[in-house]
């Protein structure tokens, strides 16, 4: 029987490795993300807009509707400052997913499965994007969200096999930016660029992104997606 | 035909043809036939002995010959700058997560090197390594796209890649297994010998008819 899992191994885990980026290393760049926590978001309550510290708890396929635009609304689930959950606690507590230091060492978070709302894309501002979840941490929200509401626990590294082509079309866009950002192309711009070059098929019959499902076509895009964004940026 | 057990065999009257009454009784070895057979037996086994002693110090002497060789392509590849050794990583199609994982560091202090922050001593020592190990391995194994040889699971049961091996502080398991002297099953044996408990499981991915992966009970 498997169960919920917690990041690192018996009496070592590893709460860094539940995040890519926290606090002022977050890459304003980078795409919007399942995990990605943001602070003072403005979200549907009942009857009323209110401002909430959110985690992004939609699936990483349902994020965006073609590929390219997020959903008209995206559903989060609320952050409140928590206690620290020791690695055999991730266990149980059904309700929630701890996010062990994600503010500093003695800073402990917890989503909360039993606090949802829906939060319009326009109120996710990169400026409060305080963390974005590594693919282990992904793995693990997708993990304890889908128990939580089936009571199916399907094993973290299953998650990956599903995730991770959306994880590294985030890598990639994040990596384009950066190498024209060497030439001053902003961040929008950028994004369109390699969202377009993404979506083309160059001349194989099979779209750059569809391709990423496919692990071992991954190296040799980057390595494309690399020549590429540079060859731009030589005009 | 000449017998390989030193002519202890039944022996058919055969010059009486369909008249012969019976078959011959063997002849008991004479003392010298079994001194003889006993010392066949234990040169052989000797002959294998040495064989595996032999076998099991070429592997010993193999491992240094590469490690040195490794050692010295490092030394190599550690006269770039940290920002030089980053990129020609990067250029080998590795993700920069990929890298953290592998030096064990994090994704933003790649980012804070790559931007020409301070490079520890150690740090550029790892990441030479590693390009060291890249350059051994496509040289000797003809691997077109290293990158992409790091991330490819070992097997298909596992998801664990060679980058795992690497990142376990374990380098020489994954050269063995570059160098094809570990089987992929031996390698994942020699990594996790409870791999296969481990990864067990009734859920599989699949395609669906919208074209998105998804995840469902094996029936």
């Amino acid at each position: 029987m498997d169960e919920l899992e917690f990041p690192g191994s018996p009496g070592k885990p590893d709460w860094e490795g539940l995040y890519l980026y926290r606090g002022s290393d977050v890459v304003a760049s980078r795409p919007i993300f399942t995990g990605d926590v943001f602070f003072g978001a403005e979200v549907q309550g009942i009857g009323a807009i209110e401002t909430k510290d959110i985690i992004v708890i939609q699936h990483p396929c349902a994020l965006r509707t073609n590929g390219v635009d997020l959903a008209v609304s995206l559903m989060v689930a609320e952050v409140t400052p928590g206690r620290l959950y020791a690695g055999n606690e991730w266990h149980g507590n059904y309700k929630l997913m701890p996010l062990p230091e994600m503010a500093g060492t003695e800073s402990h978070y917890l989503a909360s499965f039993t606090s949802i709302y829906l939060a319009i894309p326009d109120s996710l501002i990169a400026a409060n994007r305080v963390a974005c979840l590594s693919p282990t941490g992904v793995n693990l929200l997708m993990q304890r969200w889908v128990c939580h509401n089936s009571r199916v626990v399907v094993p973290a590294w299953k998650y990956d096999e599903v995730v991770s082509a959306q994880y590294e079309e985030a890598d990639m866009i994040e990596e384009w930016c950066d190498i024209r950002n060497s030439s001053h192309v902003s961040v929008a711009d950028a994004t369109a660029e390699a969202t377009a070059w993404l979506n083309d098929d160059g001349g194989s019959g099979v779209k750059r992104r569809m391709m990423l499902d496919t692990p071992a076509f991954r190296a040799p895009m980057r390595k494309a997606l690399r020549k590429q964004a540079k060859a731009l940026n030589q005009g | 035909m000449p017998d390989p057990t030193g002519d202890l065999i039944w022996m058919i009257d055969e010059t009486r043809g369909t008249a012969a009454t019976g078959v011959t009784g063997a002849p008991i070895p004479t003392q010298t036939q079994t001194t003889a057979a006993v010392l066949q037996t234990e040169n052989i086994g000797d002959l294998r002995k040495r064989v595996r002693e032999l076998s099991v110090t070429a592997s010993a002497v193999h491992q240094n010959a590469y490690l040195e060789e490794w050692r010295v392509r490092t030394q190599e590849r550690a006269a770039l700058g940290g920002v030089s050794l980053l990129e020609a990583l990067a250029d080998l199609g590795f993700s920069w997560r990929d890298v953290a994982r592998l030096l064990g560091v994090s994704v933003p202090a790649i980012q804070k090197w790559r931007k020409g922050g301070k490079l520890s001593p150690e740090n550029r020592r790892k990441l030479a390594s590693l390009l060291a190990a890249c350059d051994f391995i496509s040289m000797h194994f003809l691997v077109e796209d290293i990158g992409q040889w790091f991330e490819m699971p070992i097997t298909d049961s596992a998801p664990i890649t060679p980058i795992d091996l690497w990142a376990d502080g374990n380098p020489v398991l994954v050269f063995e297994y570059a160098t094809r002297h570990l089987t992929p099953d031996e390698t994942m044996d020699k990594f996790d010998p409870s791999w296969r408990e481990r990864y067990r499981t009734n859920v599989e991915t699949f395609r669906d008819d919208d074209g998105i992966l998804g995840l469902r009970i094996r029936e």
